[in-house]
């Protein structure tokens, strides 16, 4: 049933997924890349399937490359 | 749209987690979070002369700051367990709760009986509860990271549970 894809999706596990601290020791970096246009996720691919599945880090990532962009 | 993390972002957009989210602060809890962030932080981190270091460290401490203020009128308490209340969370038509209705039993008795007790905990606060992490962490004493890779282990258990009894039939992402 299609309602259930949230469920699905948020079951869904990522082996590259490094966890909150690996994301947090490196997201400066990772947002650097990604607002000079690089490959972030490419570079950093355990760093990204986690900020899809972390939503708190997701955030941070969020909130840093706003105050990149906006500073 | 949504672009993923490793692409140029748009200006505004949705966060793309679904169920474990921060809390949801209205504007003016956010303005209080943010102020009490900056009065928090020692003299000592204002004068990091790196612009990039001083944003990180504002935003985690606000990160931290939201977790901490979401206790301050808690919606539920830990343990509460509203299961009633998940399908709506995961955005299920109500017309169609009684679809769902086995699969999602089937959810709770993975989480019942095959969860430690310390993954059941927090799984239900976060997933059933709706308990944003960050203030989790911040009641239970305990890292974001902590918490995550709890939940991460009971995502993979209840998933390949679901697909045991055939409830899902792929294996999801993990190998």
């Amino acid at each position: 049933m299609r309602e259930l894809g949230r469920l699905e999706r948020f079951l869904r596990t990522d082996p590259r997924d490094v966890g909150c601290d690996e994301a947090i020791a490196v997201l400066h970096i990772y947002v650097d890349l990604v607002v000079a246009g690089g490959d972030a996720a490419g570079r950093y691919p355990g760093v990204a399937a986690h900020l899809l599945a972390c939503g708190p880090c997701s955030e941070d990532f969020t909130g840093l490359v706003q105050a990149v962009t906006s500073g | 749209m949504n672009a993923g993390p490793g692409e140029p972002l748009p200006r505004r957009r949705r966060p793309r987690h679904d169920i474990i989210t921060a809390t949801e602060a209205d504007t003016s809890t956010l303005s209080q979070v943010i102020a009490d962030a900056f009065g928090d932080l020692p003299q000592s981190q204002w004068l990091i002369p790196d612009p990039d270091a001083r944003r990180e460290i504002v935003i985690l401490e606000v990160s931290s700051k939201l977790g901490r203020h979401f206790w301050r009128n808690p919606p539920v308490s830990l343990d509460a367990g509203q299961w009633e209340r998940l399908p709506g969370r995961l955005g299920i038509d109500p017309a169609r709760h009684a679809e769902a209705a086995g699969i999602l039993a089937e959810v709770r008795r993975v989480v019942d009986s095959e969860l430690t007790s310390h993954q059941r905990r927090l799984f239900v606060a976060i997933v059933v509860d709706g308990i944003p992490l960050d203030a989790l962490a911040a009641e239970l004493g305990l890292r974001r990271n902590a918490i995550y890779k709890v939940i991460f282990d009971a995502r993979r258990k209840i998933r390949r549970a679901l697909v045991a009894n055939g409830y899902l039939e792929e294996p999801g992402v993990e190998r």
